[in-house]
């Protein structure tokens, strides 16, 4: 359910970890740390799936 | 006016958790139908009656013995715990509808899942005619079970702590009664509903509340509360968008 794709997850905890680090560090400012969480997880998704889109895309290659 | 303000803002924060949870329990449903169908159809409906109740059982179960002990939980650390159970799962499920839509993997076909799951059964029908109606049972409280426990982590993570379990509960129990009604109705898989979509929606929402409360969970005040709901969830939107039309660029273009 959750651990599908375990490199997927373990990118996830260490983006949560390193906001942690982030607001633990910067304590006067934590949502600086709230942002480096947000993009963070969004870069995620996009480099995720557009890196699957080349493996794809090479797999197909490879069988030609 | 202070009473009207009082009841848009309450909307405004019971709304992504009943939605959320509706959309959530909505595709749930649909793949735990569709196994409950196929056993129906091929052993008879005792077994699929008989497999759905004891998984129903056991989740109330669960979620009566577990639920009252999240009260003991600091709120901080539970906002942190189910804010990371949040973003692998609605971040799971994004990818996933994202790369569906891209084209790069293939459709949830419940046609197809359909056909297979009376395929397996039919072929142990040959082999073990007595120990049949027992394993369809198991193959319905095994399907239910699972799909179910999802449901109530979904409804539990979305309105846990915020008072709002009431509302997403309903959410959910409204989502399961639409499929077993149509689904009874049509008598077939329910192969039209638009599961990628609802699962894009859904990993968009859910990736939008795991933020939010690992955020929160974290010491984060987020800007206008909950309210910060809405523009997190359109950037997650923004983000499948994005990486889907650049996945299925890189998939098609020629070498």
């Amino acid at each position: 359910m959750f651990l599908a794709d375990g490199r997927f997850a373990a990118a996830i905890l260490i983006v949560v970890g390193l906001a942690a680090a982030l607001i633990r560090t910067l304590g006067d400012v934590p949502l600086f740390g709230g942002g480096v969480l947000v993009a963070g997880c969004l870069l995620l998704v996009v480099e995720n799936v557009w890196r699957a889109g080349r493996v794809a895309k090479r797999g197909r290659a490879d069988e030609d | 006016m202070p009473g009207k303000i009082a009841v848009m803002l309450t909307w405004s924060t019971a709304a992504p958790a009943i939605a959320a949870a509706f959309a959530a329990s909505l595709v749930e449903a649909v793949e735990a139908f569709t196994i409950v169908l196929a056993v129906g159809t091929l052993r008879g409906w005792r077994p699929a009656a008989c497999g759905t109740l004891a998984g129903l059982a056991l989740l109330a179960l669960l979620v009566a013995v577990l639920g009252p002990l999240l009260d003991r939980v600091p709120i901080r650390v539970l906002q942190l715990v189910i804010g990371i159970l949040l973003l692998m799962f609605g971040l799971g499920w994004l990818r996933k509808a994202a790369l569906r839509a891209a084209g790069v993997i293939a459709l949830h076909d419940e046609d197809a899942i359909f056909a297979a799951e009376r395929a397996a059964l039919g072929r142990v029908a040959l082999r073990r005619q007595t120990a049949l109606d027992w394993l369809a049972g198991m193959t319905v409280f095994k399907a239910v079970l699972l799909e179910g426990l999802e449901v109530a982590f979904i409804v539990v993570a979305v309105g846990a702590g915020r008072g709002l379990l009431l509302p997403a509960s309903l959410g959910a129990l409204g989502a399961c009664l639409i499929v077993i009604v149509v689904g009874t109705i049509l008598h077939r898989p329910l192969a039209r509903v638009p599961e990628n979509g609802l699962k894009f929606g859904v990993g968009v929402m859910l990736s939008a509340f795991g933020v939010f409360w690992t955020g929160e969970g974290l010491g984060v005040d987020w800007p206008g509360h909950d309210l910060a709901l809405f523009p997190f969830a359109a950037l997650f939107l923004g983000a499948g968008l994005l990486g889907a039309a650049l996945a299925r660029r890189a998939s098609a273009a020629v070498p």
